[in-house]
């Protein structure tokens, strides 16, 4: 659950970068609402408040989201090559992250052992490779090996996307810089 | 949800549905309200995504139909919980979500309920 809102957060935060400060904070703003009632929900009993669940609305509402953005930035005139090269590197590592995140939650679940007790003699060592295997997969610490998994994937996207945002926001300083410039001079 | 191109002077049918929802409620609603609302009138398992739902309102706003407004920060502070973003139908939203000739509202049912059956 904590992963999901971070999830949810994280992207908020993204895709809302570089836009005026009312707007940003409004959608920020808007957002953290929307989880904090979801949340709630949870809490109350099961209903919409599961991680899959905010995955799944923060997945399908991405291509939306990018579609704001781009609005935005075109009615404010500062939409960009490189900031639409970014913002789909960004939304690609993202879906990429949470695509790895669901295969690791699903490999994790518990399985029912049922329709293996039923036939025992017929399924044989296969079965019984098998189990072992499960065995392994539910006595390991999910939530240790779900943690290790995001870390390790979060500090590699982080890594490959550390010298673009650099270039991108010097990009924009030394544009501000010039305008800071030209006003002085002028 | 299908994309759907847009035709001029023409709601989406998740616009009109937002409409017609906000026309049913009588009052301020804000983004997590309507998306179950729209859950239920829909029967879907899922809440509309975040970034559909909240381009949409944003689209009502600008085109006029919905306008919004912080609620008094004392309410959020005083019950521990963040600030809502209240919506409410403009004039003429209100008239839009009236228009019964404009409603779209089943053939957006029909669309989410349909199911995959074996040939």
């Amino acid at each position: 659950m904590t992963f999901a809102t971070a999830c949810v957060r994280a992207w908020t935060w993204l895709y809302t970068q570089g836009l005026p400060g009312n707007e940003r904070t409004a959608r920020r703003n808007e957002i953290a609402s929307d989880l904090w009632e979801c949340q709630c929900d949870a809490a109350a009993g099961p209903g919409f408040g599961s991680s899959l669940h905010l995955l799944v609305r923060l997945l399908i509402g991405i291509p939306d989201d990018l579609g704001w953005r781009v609005e935005h930035a075109s009615v404010a005139g500062t939409l960009t090559q490189g900031g639409l090269a970014l913002s789909g590197r960004v939304a690609g590592a993202a879906l990429f992250v949470c695509a790895l995140w669901v295969i690791d939650v699903d490999a994790s679940r518990r399985r029912t052992a049922l329709s293996i007790a039923a036939q025992p003699a017929i399924l044989g060592q296969a079965i019984e490779g098998t189990m072992t295997m499960r065995a392994e997969n539910v006595l390991r610490p999910t939530g240790t090996r779900l943690s290790l998994l995001t870390a390790g994937i979060a500090a590699t996207i982080g890594m490959s996307m550390l010298p673009q945002l650099a270039a991108h926001r010097t990009e924009r300083s030394g544009i501000r810089g010039c305008l800071g410039q030209g006003e002085q001079v002028e | 949800m299908r994309a759907m191109r847009r035709k001029p002077g023409q709601l989406l049918p998740l616009e009109r549905a937002i409409c017609d929802e906000a026309r049913d409620l009588g009052k301020d609603f804000y983004g997590y309200q309507m998306a179950k609302r729209l859950q239920e009138v829909a029967d879907s398992k899922l809440l509309t995504a975040y970034g559909t739902l909240y381009r949409a309102l944003s689209r009502l706003q600008d085109m006029g139909l919905l306008q919004s407004r912080w609620e008094d920060p004392r309410i959020p502070a005083r019950e521990n919980r963040p600030g809502r973003r209240l919506y409410s139908l403009t004039a003429l939203g209100e008239t839009v979500a009236s228009d019964s000739t404009l409603s779209v509202r089943p053939a957006t049912r029909k669309r989410l309920r349909r199911k995959w059956a074996p040939a």
